[in-house]
């Protein structure tokens, strides 16, 4: 864990020309910045490189970074900025279900949580893809309304409404397709 | 069924949020116990929630950083255009100055030349007293530089977009 006085030294320390202490940032936030890029582009490979190269741009940038946000979030603006020009380079398809995770909930079986994944999946590929984006971003483990809303340039009014529809819609279409499948059991 | 508010809808997803706190939060418990239709809409979306919330926090390859510092002094392969468009542009550019070659080369410029004498231009005219020189135009002598600025431009494109991120990506700086 670094604190914030830290992070401001190391900022410093790299400023000042010594290039290895931005390892240290790089280390502390690669899981965020990876999963991130993940979010967005549906592809390991490519989120990683994705990711990588937001590091190496957020490098080059550090001199503009003004201090009056938090570094997360100026860097992980920088790395969905990334991870979004990729997705526009390489159109990939949506439901890849490669990436969601099995067991949601510890009760379910292996397989009804594969399903589930599956059907999570399908509902996900209905929504545009701003509303997905910001139901993703939001759902990354510690970030905050605000923060996503920062990330995507978007105000937190307009976020909240965003990942609220999402999970309506999410919701709706979960609904609509287990009772689908019930029927056809 | 019981038609839901949009309200009540907010309530049930501040709620999943741990948003909803005092009045609101005990007017949504008293409605939830009275409501079915309510408490079945809860559960349909905290099936949602639940699931968008165990999904785990993603971990990249243990060499990441190790590539990310490897790779600090190259510019970020997003600076350039990806290699399909830039090559377009590249195929844009020449042939557009194949055209002004062929153009040239059939002597369609070789007659146009004159002078533009700048002392005749009105707003000029009006404000400059002494003489100044005409000046000499000569057609083929600017087609030929836009067909020098055209060559330039699309061996910059070839640089940018397709040679340097291709050099960049074979040493090593993107195998992952």
């Amino acid at each position: 864990m670094i604190s914030l006085q830290e992070e401001n030294e190391l900022i410093d320390q790299i400023l000042g020309g010594k290039q290895e202490a931005y390892a240290r940032l790089v280390d502390h936030y690669k899981s965020y910045a990876f999963t991130i890029a993940l979010r967005i582009l549906n592809n390991r490979p490519e989120a990683e490189e994705a990711a990588q190269d937001g590091f190496i741009k957020a490098f080059h940038y550090l001199k503009s970074f003004n201090r009056k946000a938090r570094f997360s979030t100026w860097l992980y603006r920088i790395i969905f900025n990334t991870a979004i020009s990729y997705k526009r380079k390489n159109r990939h398809p949506m439901e890849s279900l490669e990436h969601h995770d099995r067991g949601a909930n510890p009760d379910e079986s292996a397989l009804e949580s594969a399903d589930k994944s599956a059907f999570i999946a399908q509902a996900m590929g209905l929504l545009n893809e701003v509303d997905r984006q910001a139901i993703q971003l939001y759902y990354i483990r510690e970030f905050s309304l605000e923060e996503v809303a920062e990330m995507m340039g978007q105000r937190i009014n307009t976020l909240k409404v965003r990942v609220h529809r999402a999970r309506q819609r999410l919701a709706d279409e979960l609904t609509r397709i287990l009772k689908e499948e019930a029927l056809t059991l | 069924m019981e038609k839901i508010s949009n309200d009540q809808e907010d309530n049930l997803q501040d709620f999943l949020d741990s948003k909803l706190e005092g009045g609101s939060l005990q007017q949504l418990k008293r409605e939830l116990e009275g409501s079915p239709d309510l408490q079945q809409r809860l559960e349909e979306l905290r099936r949602v929630h639940t699931f968008l919330e165990s999904k785990a926090l993603q971990s990249p390859s243990p060499r990441f950083v190790e590539r990310v510092m490897q790779n600090l002094s190259r510019a970020p392969l997003s600076y350039y255009a990806s290699p399909k468009n830039g090559l377009m542009l590249l195929i844009g550019v020449m042939i557009a100055s194949g055209m002004l070659v062929m153009v040239v080369s059939a002597g369609t410029f070789d007659q146009i030349t004159g002078l533009i004498s700048l002392d005749q231009i009105a707003p000029v005219k009006k404000y400059v007293t002494p003489s100044i020189p005409a000046l000499h135009i000569n057609g083929k002598l600017i087609m030929n530089v836009l067909i020098g600025i055209n060559l330039i431009l699309a061996f910059l494109v070839l640089d940018r977009t397709i040679l340097r991120p291709l050099f960049q990506r074979r040493a090593g700086g993107h195998s992952l």
